[in-house]
């Protein structure tokens, strides 16, 4: 018997397990959406960003993004010449001019969400700027404009959806945490131990 | 791993009593998690969340054959390979086949439960293939050669003087390490394993039909580098973790936090499609999800036992089970512990296995409270207990004194002369003998009977 | 109001007075109290072991007994949470469920008394609600809105809504758990005069585990204490 035919046979198997366990038991209805009403705005998003530990910042009025966010860093990381990892497509007036690296060795990554959740403080971040940039930096900056911003992650996930899921989504809500060693809350474990998003 | 949960009350005795600080440290774990969940829930109408989600799982289970059709489509749209594994042998057969076949050297794993049960890890090891847990919990117990106590919190067993040992030995950290330096050494090894890994090996949260998501939750971002940085993706998923439409996603994303961490969202959330195809994604070349059964489709037939299926593994029964805290999930002997793995452990392996499991319980209810999906724990809990009764699997002496008690208490000329003399013996040495009673004796002073009964004083009239 | 009390086999052989306090209390509040002398036990043991058949048959004596009571109290949040609840289940509808109430409820709700007297002026009292009073019927307040009502400080218990591990069979099959669970609930009690409860269970669970860890602590079923802030004795 060949692999394949093993396979096929295998699944031929569950399948009929599960309708056989099925057979004269009602099918139940979907409930429908489920209605979570979240609240919206920037308001609503940095509290909720700011309970999941990440920082929001608003781009001062007038002032040039990338200048901008280049002071904000000075404050934020404690190294002398911080380097960045940028995701593919980002426009070039939201980069920092600081010296660029790889996502590997780079302080700081710079990325812009394809959208946000209020009720959750969900950033959404596509595959597609390179998922690198995303994870590996110690400090991950998130560019976001603020007609992106949803109440409800249903709505979040909805609008991501007609734009195209590719291969993957992020959804990034807070720093990388774990309480597993002697439950006290360390940041930073894997991902990005500091979660800043800069609002637009 | 090997199935030990007929030894549940010796298990649970030598935990209490020999190693004290497990039932101290699983207790404070436990109890912040709780708080934490009442709070989220709180927060929100978790009554309506609890019954949507119970609603969407129920129709998915009733109608799993379409969706499990309809998901490996939309998979194979997406450009992922499906497979489907009957049982644990297959579904390690399956993944190390796959490894072997792409000239795998070594793994990095995100926590899944379900890797447990199968047993993963030493199928993929015998072949000399190395596998890294990610999760820094997971990672801890590796080192420890020790299985997860908790869904959630696969270490919280452990205390912070236990793993600063375990560091000092294995990573070289000082022996009064912080939390923070001992994450930092694990992530420093870790990242290593990340990058020479060939191979992410992940569970799955939900799976959903419609446009054949992989949903991960974490806090950690260990599982989005897991499914991002090596060449190849497989998923292990129970084929009960199914979701029909992507507009579900929204509602248990947030109540699967909200119940296992009172969190409004895990930190870090993957949705995976399929392989990396698009210029500029840095991901996985291949994507292999394997569909597990392993039991699933018995309990699935089971009338009444259905329900355990509808599970997402949130942990928030463990963390409110009054008996869970004074053990941990080592007592249970299995991969599923707690109020949950009590009903689903028999499901899955048979009762004749497991019979004590579903007698580890006050029936107190705390449970089905807590749980997102209702799952009717303390009455699946009566279910198992009917049918270890029914099948002999329990004590002949506890069936015999049942059958008396009753045969006693429905003839009330008997129950009342017998209920006379019965618990003056209590204090007798009479008492301390009978298997039964002596349980009560160990470790508690007899009862003491009123000196006359109710009954009694009720004949001779009650004054005011 | 005509009342039938259903004792319970614990609360008969182990709670005598309370269950005479009970009744004490329930005339007092007007209620002409019966007792259906062929009553012996609810048949929970035999539920919650998962003896189907046994169960059921201590259901239907039960169910017989009580035909005629047009209310039923019991002095037990767990015997009447069976009754109210599993007998229904176990296709005894149209038995005594829905006649039946815990002694607390019946007196807060179904008489609706909110203060029974002021006897309990100074006291500090902890009240354990028993877990199937509190999740099965759904009882949260009604028996500290009563011991309040009286003048009583009821504490705030971190554990109040805890197992105190008890549960029938299982306090004697695990006993090791069982008797960790009524550790958890005792360390975490605050001083008080007394511990008090409505379930019989779990007065004898955490008295007899006091007792034998040397602990001297008060525990008081919550008829003789209703009786005690009706009657003001002390
Ligand atoms: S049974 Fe319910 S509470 Fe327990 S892990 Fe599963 S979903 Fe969570």
């Amino acid at each position: 018997m060949s692999a394949a035919r093993d396979a096929t046979t295998t699944r031929d198997e569950i399948l009929s397990r599960v309708r056989s366990a099925l057979s004269g038991r009602t099918g139940l209805p979907h409930p429908g959406p489920l209605d979570t009403q979240g609240e919206g705005g920037v308001g609503a998003l940095s509290s909720r960003l700011e309970r999941n530990g990440a920082r929001v910042e608003r781009l001062e009025p007038g002032a040039a993004p990338g200048e901008w966010l280049s002071h904000l860093l000075e404050r934020l990381v404690h190294e002398r010449e911080p380097s960045i990892a940028v995701g593919h497509g980002v426009p070039a007036r939201l980069i920092p001019p600081l010296p660029s690296a790889p996502p590997e060795e780079a302080s700081v990554g710079i990325s812009v969400a394809w959208g946000a959740a209020a009720e959750t403080g969900t950033l959404v971040l596509p595959a597609t700027e390179g998922r690198r940039v995303q994870l590996l930096v110690p400090l991950h900056v998130v560019w976001l404009e603020k007609e992106h911003i949803h109440a409800r992650l249903g709505d979040a996930l909805d609008s991501t959806r007609q734009r195209g899921l590719g291969a993957a989504v992020g959804l990034h809500s807070g720093p990388s945490k774990s309480a597993d060693i002697g439950r006290t809350l360390v940041t930073g474990v894997h991902g990005p131990g500091q979660l800043v998003v800069a609002v637009l | 791993m090997d199935v030990r949960s007929r030894d549940y009350a010796d298990l649970a005795r030598t935990i209490i009593e020999d190693t004290p600080g497990v039932r101290k440290a699983v207790s404070g774990a436990t109890a912040a998690f709780d708080a934490a969940r009442r709070r989220a829930y709180a927060e929100i109408d978790a009554e309506a969340w609890r019954r949507w989600a119970e609603g969407v799982k129920n129709h998915v289970l009733t109608h799993l054959d379409q969706y499990l059709e309809e998901a490996e489509a939309r998979l194979q749209e997406n450009g992922a390979k499906v497979h489907w594994a009957g049982n644990a042998q297959e579904a390690r057969h399956i993944v190390a086949e796959l490894a072997q076949a792409r000239g795998v050297r070594s793994v990095v794993k995100g926590k899944s439960m379900l890797t447990e049960e199968i047993e993963l890890n030493p199928a993929l090891e015998e072949r000399g293939i190395h596998v890294y847990e990610t999760d820094l919990g997971e990672y801890i117990l590796q080192l420890l050669d020790e299985a997860p106590s908790h869904i959630l919190g696969p270490a919280i067993h452990r205390s912070l003087e236990d793993v600063q040992a375990l560091f000092a030995d294995r990573l070289g950290t000082a022996a009064d390490a912080l939390p923070d330096d001992l994450a930092a050494a694990a992530r420093t090894e870790l990242r290593a394993r990340f990058q020479e890994a060939d191979m992410g090996v992940s569970g799955g949260n939900f799976l959903v039909a419609e446009t054949g998501t992989l949903a991960l939750i974490e806090n950690e971002g260990n599982i989005r580098l897991t499914t991002s940085l090596p060449r190849i993706h497989v998923a292990l998923v129970g084929i009960e973790k199914l979701l029909p439409t992507f507009g579900d996603l929204a509602g248990f994303l947030q109540l699967t936090a909200r119940a296992g961490t009172g969190q409004a969202i895990g930190c870090f959330v993957s949705l995976i499609q399929g392989p990396a195809t698009a210029p500029g994604d840095d991901g996985p070349e291949e994507v292999h999800i394997v569909l597990v059964d392993n039991g699933r489709t018995d309990v699935l037939a089971d009338e009444h036992a259905w329900e355990t299926l509808r599970c997402v593994r949130c942990g928030a029964c463990l963390n409110t089970c009054p008996v869970y805290k004074q053990t941990g999930g080592h007592a249970y002997g299995w991969v599923y512990s707690g109020p949950i793995g009590a009903v689903l452990d028999p499901g899955l392996l048979g009762l004749e296995q497991t019979a004590p499991l579903p007698f580890a319980s006050s029936l107190c209810g705390a449970c089905f409270d807590a749980c997102p999906v209702r799952i009717p724990i303390p009455d699946l809990l009566l279910h198992w207990r009917r049918a270890a009764q029914a099948r002999g699997l329990t004590p002949l002496s506890e069936r015999a004194g049942l059958k008396a008690f009753t045969a006693m208490a429905t003839r009330p000329a008997l129950y009342r002369y017998l209920g006379r003399v019965g618990p003056r013996l209590a204090g007798s040495s009479l008492f301390r003998r009978l298997p039964v009673l002596s349980g009560w004796t160990e470790h508690r002073e007899p009862p003491e009977p009123s000196p006359r009964r109710f009954r009694d004083l009720w004949s001779e009239g009650i004054g005011e | 109001m005509k009342v039938a009390l259903f004792v319970t086999c614990l609360a008969d052989h182990y709670f005598a007075e309370a269950a005479a306090d009970a009744v004490r209390l329930l005339r007092h509040l007007g209620c002409e109290v019966s007792f259906p002398n062929t009553q012996t036990c609810c048949g929970q043991p035999a539920h919650n072991a998962g003896m189907a058949e046994e169960a059921l048959k201590m259901a239907e004596h039960t169910s017989g007994v009580l035909k005629d009571a047009e209310h039923v109290v019991v002095p037990s949040g767990s015997c009447a949470a069976m009754i109210t609840k599993a007998y229904p289940a176990l296709g005894l509808g149209n038995g005594p469920s829905s006649r039946t109430w815990e002694l607390g409820a019946f007196v807060r709700r179904h008489l609706d008394i909110a203060s029974l007297g002021r006897g309990l002026e100074g006291r500090s009292v902890a009240y354990h609600q028993g877990c199937h009073a509190l999740r099965e019927l759904g009882l949260e307040t009604e028996s500290i809105e009563l011991l309040e009502g009286a003048g009583a400080h009821v504490v705030d218990w971190p554990s109040a809504t805890e197992c105190c591990g008890f549960g029938g069979l299982f306090s004697t099959k695990m006993p090791p758990v069982s008797t960790a669970m009524a550790d958890a609930k005792l360390d975490s009690l605050p001083q008080v005069d007394w511990v008090v409860s409505g379930d019989p269970g779990c007065l004898l669970q955490l008295s007899s585990r006091a007792r034998r860890t040397g602990n001297d602590l008060r525990f008081r079923h919550l008829a003789s204490v209703l009786w005690e802030a009706a009657d003001g004795r002390a």
